[in-house]
């Protein structure tokens, strides 16, 4: 993830740390998990609009690091296992999603505590979540193979299938003309959704088993590297 | 009729550009065995979370990331009603 300062940061499972790596010298600076939660198995991170990281452990953690003054905190999630995208909405609110538990949570920026949310579909994984411009939740369901869309301001859920027999969702980001976008591991693919048409568009990667595991994007651009291929593809929308 | 069948020629050569044009594909290939060195530093001593510690430079091992680049047009993507 790109932060405010332009560094990539990282969630680093194999030290178990927050990790920052400078631009311009290559300087890596970590800043270790608490001892005594042990190994959490690190997730992904996301900025608040305070500039402070929010990141998520699959054994059941989330926490918040202040890069400036270098204060962690990490605390339990309410399900336990499972937390594993998060990112943030316009408006900076944060949420995550719990691939082991099905259900999305919001964060409180001040006192930490995590609220759940509960996807209309049953057992669905929900792993990674995006925000659209209007602050509404896209939610990739690995299990269910369904892409949904939670609106805070009315809490009503909408949910749609996948292409495909089995789709399999994986991540999830919305572009900055709020098209969704998608990668399908059954299909070996990233897919488009419009929300204005209802309608999939499907992009087969020309590399088998490509599994793009997280997507970023820019205006005009959707990043979607290939952790199969070793390879980084943009699809350019401009 | 030879219009039309110009026509009909015209449009199936025109279509397919005008579906190509909407995404634009690019590839960038990570150096061979990127990867793997990218994971090979030394771990970091842990210490306690409550501070920037526990710094490590390791940066002069880091490979550029971005090599050569290709590009292919999207195609026609396969679209599907939900």
């Amino acid at each position: 993830m790109i932060g405010p300062d332009g560094a990539p940061w990282v969630t680093e499972g194999g030290t178990n740390a927050i990790v920052r790596v400078d631009p311009q010298t290559r300087e890596v600076k970590s800043w270790p998990l608490p001892d005594g939660r042990g190994y959490v198995n690190l997730n992904t991170l996301t900025f608040d609009r305070r500039g402070r990281i929010w990141f998520t452990g699959q054994n059941g953690i989330y926490g918040r690091l202040d890069p400036k003054t270098g204060e962690m905190r990490v605390w339990d999630a309410p399900r336990g296992r499972g937390p594993y995208g998060i990112a943030t909405t316009p408006e900076g609110a944060v949420y995550y999603a719990s691939l082991a538990g099905s259900h999305i949570a919001r964060v409180d920026l001040d006192t930490g505590a995590a609220t759940v949310v509960d996807p209309p579909t049953k057992g669905q994984g929900a792993r990674r979540v995006w925000s659209d411009s209007k602050g509404r939740i896209w939610v990739s369901e690995w299990n269910s193979g369904n892409v949904s869309r939670y609106d805070p301001k009315t809490n009503d859920w909408k949910t749609w299938k996948l292409p495909g027999d089995t789709p399999r969702a994986y991540a999830v980001y919305v572009d900055d003309q709020d098209m969704v976008w998608l990668s399908e591991w059954s299909a070996n693919a990233m897919v488009r959704f419009d929300p204005r048409s209802e309608t999939f568009a499907t992009f087969p990667s020309d590399r088998r088993g490509a599994n793009v595991r997280q997507i970023l994007g820019r205006p005009g651009e959707v990043w979607a590297p290939e952790s199969g291929a070793d390879r980084l593809v943009v699809y350019r929308t401009k | 009729m030879r219009r039309v069948v110009h026509a009909f020629a015209v449009a199936l050569l025109v279509f397919p550009a005008l579906a190509h044009a909407e995404v634009r594909i690019q590839t960038y290939e990570l150096p061979r065995g990127a990867v793997t060195r990218m994971t090979s530093p030394s771990v970091p001593t842990a210490s306690s979370g409550t501070r920037p510690s526990a710094t490590a430079s390791w940066g002069g091992s880091i490979p550029p990331v971005a090599r050569s680049t290709s590009s292919r047009s999207a195609g026609a993507p396969r679209r599907t009603a939900s």
